[in-house]
């Protein structure tokens, strides 16, 4: 489980957008002991029609989400990840728009968390999936 | 050794990593949280306009407008909310992409939106969605003169 907190700026009419992501995944890698982690990174969301002022609808939702991860590993792990995630719309089918294409986001993060089964170097990629919610936008120019 | 060094560059992430949280929450915390303004798009029809009454219409002449009516009720009635209408060949699928894509504003009071698009003889599926909800779905057909 992993709940993910998102500062999206909508560069074209400037506003922030602060979405909560709850989800589910699971694990396929180097032997974990994983006890928890945190971690920062970056996201860019592809696929934004650019002719929606209000995106809101179109970040809130439910995705699938893939990743991978490298990671230096002794008892406690600091680890590179790469995210990717593919937007569903209501229905579940990945959400496309003429002109902008599939909707998706990828994102950069490292991530620190105590690891019970240290291995030297961590390795793994995680497959899930998420919910995102709105709950905040703030106009910022 | 490394354990150490991996462990004193952990609190420091840790530490940073709170601090940057407990900004954005103190940052945040003045802000009401978001409440979107919620669409309904219900009993979804196509038609045509005959003396100022919208009539249900599900095969429509080349050239000929295409009308989508229906109950359309926002949260907040004052509000305007954009809507995407989608036009497929065919029946949708999961792997087929839409041939119109049109981004429109709405309200409650609207009672029909305009599919402003040319469709040459066949069956086609017009989707409306609210960001990734769908709200409806209807089929049209369109012949030759």
């Amino acid at each position: 489980m992993y709940d993910q907190w998102d500062f999206l700026i909508d560069w074209k009419e400037g506003n922030l957008y602060v979405v909560q992501t709850v989800g589910a995944f699971s694990y396929l890698g180097t032997p974990t002991g994983m006890l928890g982690k945190i971690y920062a990174g970056t996201s860019v969301v592809h696929g934004v029609p650019g002719d929606v002022s209000d995106i809101s609808g179109l970040l809130a939702g439910s995705q699938f989400d893939a990743s991978a991860e490298i990671g230096l590993d002794a008892f406690a792990e600091v680890g590179f990840g790469k995210g990717f995630s593919v937007a569903l719309d209501s229905e579940g089918n990945p959400y496309y728009t003429l002109g902008a294409g599939y909707m998706y986001t990828t994102a950069n993060s490292l991530g620190f968390g105590p690891n019970a089964v240290p291995n030297a170097i961590e390795l793994g990629g995680q497959l899930g999936g998420s919910e995102s919610f709105i709950m905040w936008v703030i106009p910022l120019w | 050794m490394k354990q150490k060094e991996l462990t004193a560059v952990g609190k420091i992430f840790l530490v940073v990593w709170i601090v940057l949280c407990m900004l954005i929450v103190w940052a945040l915390s003045s802000i009401p949280v978001y409440k979107p303004t919620i669409i309904n798009f219900t009993n979804l029809y196509t038609c045509e306009k005959v003396e100022d009454q919208w009539i249900a219409v599900s095969s429509f002449n080349v050239g000929q407008d295409i009308y989508l009516c229906g109950n359309i009720r926002l949260s907040d009635s004052t509000q305007k909310k954009e809507i995407q209408v989608r036009v497929y060949e065919g029946e949708r699928a999961f792997y087929k992409h839409e041939i119109f894509y049109a981004n429109v504003m709405v309200s409650s009071m609207d009672k029909a939106i305009l599919v402003n698009t040319y469709l040459s003889p066949g069956i086609y599926e017009i989707q409306i969605n609210s960001g990734r909800r769908v709200l409806g779905v209807v089929q049209v057909e369109v012949v030759s003169q």
